[in-house]
């Protein structure tokens, strides 16, 4: 049974389990479906909270409790996925894009700004944690100067840290 | 009182898309996917096509037959095809009024 399928409570499982298991061997799920499937297992577990003639040895209050902890475990799984499938490609090699998150001296930058490698602007690395980061025209560093004249060294916020960015593209 | 499409919150559109899916004939649930995204250009993901499948044959509106294999057919049951009726109605009402507010009848 695939693995999601697992996530729905028991009585849905028997009805519906099998089923649901056979059509996604014939249609693999997608990342939406996923997050579907997820939001679908939560409405069961609630549905399940909510059926007055559900026999089982859980109180009402014990089958919301129970209800409300997957849904807390859901978000949580959600959040780590979306965060996972966020920061995926950043450390996949020295062009990989980065991420910058925060702002750069005063100069604000949007969530999520992507930083992309591209030849010929100045690069500086972090050793070991991050990928090659190209610094573009409307990266200011933090230690002053024109985006043309950088210094050995920037400093940036990745991640909501403040991380030392020495230049690695042999440019002194 | 007499529940209907509208009582099934984030369902009902799935729901309704269902009921009519299964108006055109006995179908399992990857069909019924199918053809709703190739007739009305919808994608129900699997979660929600479940969600509505439920909670349809929970209201005896669908039934399921003897599965083939793992898969289940449904079908449209009397009670089903009533409130498909009722709801293509008030559909029909509402596209009416609009239609003629716009002077397009």
């Amino acid at each position: 049974m695939n693995g999601i399928v697992r996530l729905y409570p028991r009585w849905w499982r028997e009805r519906y389990g099998g089923e649901l298991d056979a059509l996604l061997a014939e249609h693999p799920p997608s990342f939406r479906d996923y997050a579907d499937l997820l939001r679908g297992a939560l409405d069961a577990h609630l549905q399940t909270a909510s059926r007055p003639a559900f026999t089982t040895t859980l109180t009402r209050g014990g089958r919301l409790m129970k209800a409300l902890a997957f849904a807390l475990v859901l978000v949580l799984a959600i959040g780590l996925a979306v965060r996972s499938h966020l920061t995926a490609g950043r450390a996949t090699g020295p062009t990989a894009a980065a991420h910058l998150t925060a702002a750069l001296h005063r100069t604000a930058l949007p969530f999520g700004t992507t930083v992309t490698a591209s030849p010929g602007q100045p690069v500086f690395c972090s050793p070991g944690t991050h990928p090659a980061l190209t610094v573009m025209p409307s990266v200011m560093p933090l230690n002053g100067g024109l985006h043309a004249d950088y210094g050995p060294s920037i400093f940036v916020r990745i991640n909501g840290r403040m991380t030392e960015l020495q230049r690695c593209d042999g440019v002194r | 009182m007499t529940l209907g499409l509208a009582d099934m919150g984030r369902f009902s559109e799935p729901a309704l898309l269902v009921l009519m899916s299964l108006a055109g004939g006995d179908k399992h649930g990857y069909a019924i996917m199918e053809e709703v995204e190739r007739d009305h250009g919808i994608r129900l993901g699997p979660g929600t096509l479940y969600g509505a499948l439920s909670r349809l044959e929970r209201r005896r509106w669908i039934e399921a037959l003897a599965a083939d294999e793992r898969r289940r057919p449904y079908r449209l049951t009397p009670q089903g095809a009533q409130v498909l009726e009722e709801q293509l109605r008030s559909l029909q009402r509402f596209v009416t009024q609009g239609m003629a507010r716009l002077s397009l009848t």
